[in-house]
């Protein structure tokens, strides 16, 4: 992993935070409740709208020099497409910005000399507004960002950011992160990652790539000239675990067996090489535990392992010889969801953590598989197929209220199939791979359905992607 | 002789045959009954029946589908079923008279037709006496009307459901009718422009503004009058009520009172 080396060397200033007035709000809402007179009219529920945004090109405050306007396209495009993603803001486009951002400072007029003007952007509709400036020094990336109220004419958060030119990615998401947190009261999701399966510069093989959320950065991981697939996570981000088919030096036959490889110190264990399939990764909360799925006695069923490969016990039992697959730990560690064709078609089942009440959760559909928990634990993506077609699908943990996520055709005309759901550390987002583009390519859509956009632009595939969590 | 003996003896056959066939069905019949009746039938197991699974799976919705937030809303005011139901067969016979000068030119055609004249005018003059009999009326509520309308309002608000300008003996007839069209057409006006970022929707906020409306529709005035606790939830809530400016003009007898006590706005309630 590179070291970043982003120091947030002063908070300008941050009077009226949002966030803290959302605390106080959700403190002082049931007080409320109970006061107040009937009103004449009551209007009823808002609609959701999202807030007009203000974000031109970045001045250079620097001498120019070297890579400087790579950088600073680096810096605004990263920014705005994690902005734009968001969901929470629609960007005003550039052609109707009233001021030459290039010539006006980053702070308001009346207190900087040759400052901007909050009626420029009132005049637009602009209910926020992003200026920032950068200069290279020294091989480092420094960044002066500020996030304005234009209509109470008022900063909301300012901040100087600092890195080396390498982590300048790194350093635009974490500048979006603070503007979602000091806007929402909850930080973005943008300095996470993915760890996927991909042929992407392997020819016919499938190695595990890392890279950032939106796609950039990737970083192969293994190097088996073989199969390799379904990674996942360690709680804590340092670790991936993931099933590559390697050839066992004794009988010259390929087995699933599975890895757990340190990011840091690229160290890679074999820890589970049981005849047959060894696969299906999922990491308990307390990152100490993998549950797996092995089928060394037959059918597949899903066992608990300890990080140095050692049984914690078998979780399911049949029965009758079904198979129970694709084990996914709720965040708080106390269930499992899993997928299982006992009673005939795959299907969705939660369980204890110990493997003791089974329930079955979907029963609409042919064929549910590869369960993903939402961070906050309540819902549940999966994906089902009632037709020729996988879809992904969210529903709450219990099953209930289900809604379909995708619904595409490719260019001839056909379903496109959609699988493998991975929530966002957020929440709001869930990822999967589609086929629509002729690829398989990483997609993400809103947790509600709304807006779903891809986020691998090549020509290479992509196969169960894992969402991490926030990195810092 | 001999063909009729045969024929007798097939009779006789015959006769044997439908008695033995009676008694067997009777037989039978009294069999079945005897077991529905004593021997209680076998009870089926149920609870081993297959569970069949529906096969097809949600389709994906689009936002229009999605459940509309402001359902309780669009229901204009509800109107109290009090004096009120007299009010709209009168309103549709003061509605005449404005119909009646395009027929006078009809008439002026049809010369001969004395007798639709004659109707014609006795309607006028039944039409203009329930104007008169309204008139009356509303003058009669207009002053104790305009005190009801301050209680509504303040003191006594917290004793009515529902619309409150409408309660007790308030408001009736044409008033009251007029009162909850003018309020429903603010409500509906604001209502689109009543819209917050996703990250203020869905939490459990509420606020309240007094808005108060001069004779053109103008806003004189709107204030918080009860403060959701975020200032920005407050500010999106006046921020509808200005984009929604100007209103149309409060119907005269309602001039004062939103001009000077203002109507008080719930977002949501």
């Amino acid at each position: 992993m590179l070291k970043f080396l982003i120091v947030v060397f002063a908070t300008l200033s941050c009077y009226s935070t949002f966030a803290q007035e959302e605390a106080r709000a959700t403190a002082a809402a049931p007080a409320t409740a109970a006061a107040g007179t009937t009103a004449d009219i009551k209007i009823g529920e808002a609609r959701t709208k999202k807030s007009l945004l203000a974000f031109p090109a970045l001045n250079y405050q620097g001498s120019p020099s070297g890579s400087y306007q790579t950088v600073g396209a680096d810096l605004y495009n990263t920014i705005n497409n994690d902005l734009t993603v968001s969901a929470f803001f629609q960007m005003i486009p550039q052609k109707a910005f009233l001021e030459d951002t290039a010539k006006v400072g980053l702070r308001p007029a009346p207190g900087e000399p040759n400052g901007f003007k909050f009626q420029s952007w009132s005049t637009i509709g602009a209910e926020f507004l992003i200026r920032a400036g950068y200069f290279l020094a020294g091989g480092e990336v420094n960044m002066e960002a500020y996030v304005y109220h234009v209509g109470k004419s008022q900063l909301v958060m300012g901040k100087k950011y600092k890195g080396p030119v390498s982590s300048t990615r790194k350093l635009a998401h974490t500048f979006a992160n603070d503007v979602l947190e000091a806007l929402t009261g909850k930080t973005g999701m943008f300095n996470s990652k993915i760890v996927v399966g991909s042929d992407k510069g392997v020819g016919d093989y499938k190695e595990i790539f890392i890279m950032d959320w939106d796609g950039a950065n990737p970083e192969k991981i293994s190097s088996h000239r073989s199969i390799s697939l379904s990674p996942a996570w360690s709680p804590d981000g340092k670790r991936v675990a993931y099933t590559s088919y390697v050839v066992r030096s004794k009988t010259k036959m390929r087995n699933a067996d599975m890895f757990l490889y340190n990011i840091a110190s690229g160290k890679r264990d074999l820890i589970s090489f049981r005849q047959g399939l060894n696969s299906g990764a999922c990491f308990a909360p307390d990152n100490k535990t993998i549950y797996l799925t092995i089928s060394q006695q037959g059918a597949p069923d899903l066992y608990k392992m300890s990080f140095d490969g050692s049984l914690q016990g078998k979780i399911t039992n049949g029965p009758n010889s079904a198979m129970n697959v694709e084990p996914a730990v709720s965040p708080d560690g106390s269930k499992v969801a899993f997928s299982s064709d006992r009673s005939g078609r795959p299907m969705i089942y939660t369980m204890n953590s110990d493997g003791s009440n089974v329930k079955r959760i979907t029963f609409a559909g042919v064929y549910n598989s590869t369960p993903s928990w939402s961070p906050d634990g309540k819902k549940i993506a999966f994906a089902g197929q009632s037709e020729d077609h996988f879809d992904i699908f969210v529903m709450n943990s219990d099953g209930t209220n289900m809604i379909r996520l995708t619904s595409a055709k490719k260019t001839n005309g056909k379903w496109s199939t959609n699988e493998d759901p991975s929530f966002s550390p957020d929440g709001r987002f869930v990822m999967y791979t589609s086929n629509r583009t002729g690829k398989n390519q990483i997609f993400i859509s809103t947790v509600d359905g709304t807006e779903e956009r891809r986020v691998t632009l090549d020509d290479a595939n992509y196969y169960k992607p894992k969402w991490s969590g926030n990195f810092d | 002789m001999s063909a009729v003996k045969k024929r007798l003896i097939k009779d006789d056959d015959l006769l044997k045959g439908l008695k033995v066939s009676l008694g067997l069905h009777i037989a039978l019949v009294a069999a079945f009954t005897v077991r529905a009746v004593f021997f209680a039938p076998e009870k089926i197991d149920y609870s081993t029946a297959v569970r069949v699974d529906i096969v097809g799976l949600p389709d994906k919705m689009q936002e229009q589908q999605l459940p509309p937030k402001q359902e309780e809303a669009p229901k204009p005011q509800p109107v109290k079923p009090e004096p009120a139901p007299k009010a709209p067969p009168k309103e549709a016979k003061v509605e005449k008279p404005a119909k009646a000068p395009p027929k006078k030119d009809a008439e002026a055609i049809n010369l001969d037709k004395d007798k639709n004249k004659q109707k014609e005018a006795l309607e006028k003059l039944k039409a203009m006496a329930a104007i008169e009999e309204m008139k009356k009326e509303a003058q009669k509520d207009k002053e104790p009307k305009k005190v009801a309308g301050v209680g509504d309002t303040q003191s006594q608000a917290t004793k009515i459901k529902g619309n409150v300008l409408a309660a007790g003996t308030a408001l009736t007839g044409l008033n009251k009718l007029q009162h909850d069209n003018y309020l429903s057409s603010l409500d509906q006006k604001i209502k689109q422009h009543w819209s917050l970022p996703e990250w203020l929707a869905n939490k459990p906020l509420r606020a309240q503004v007094r808005v108060k409306i001069d004779d053109k529709g103008s806003i004189l005035s709107r204030e918080i009058v009860l403060s959701s606790g975020n200032s920005s939830y407050d500010e999106y809530a006046l921020e509808a009520i200005d984009k929604s400016a100007p209103f149309a003009a409060p119907p005269e007898k309602f001039v004062t009172i939103v001009a000077v006590n203002g109507l008080v706005i719930g977002f949501p309630e």
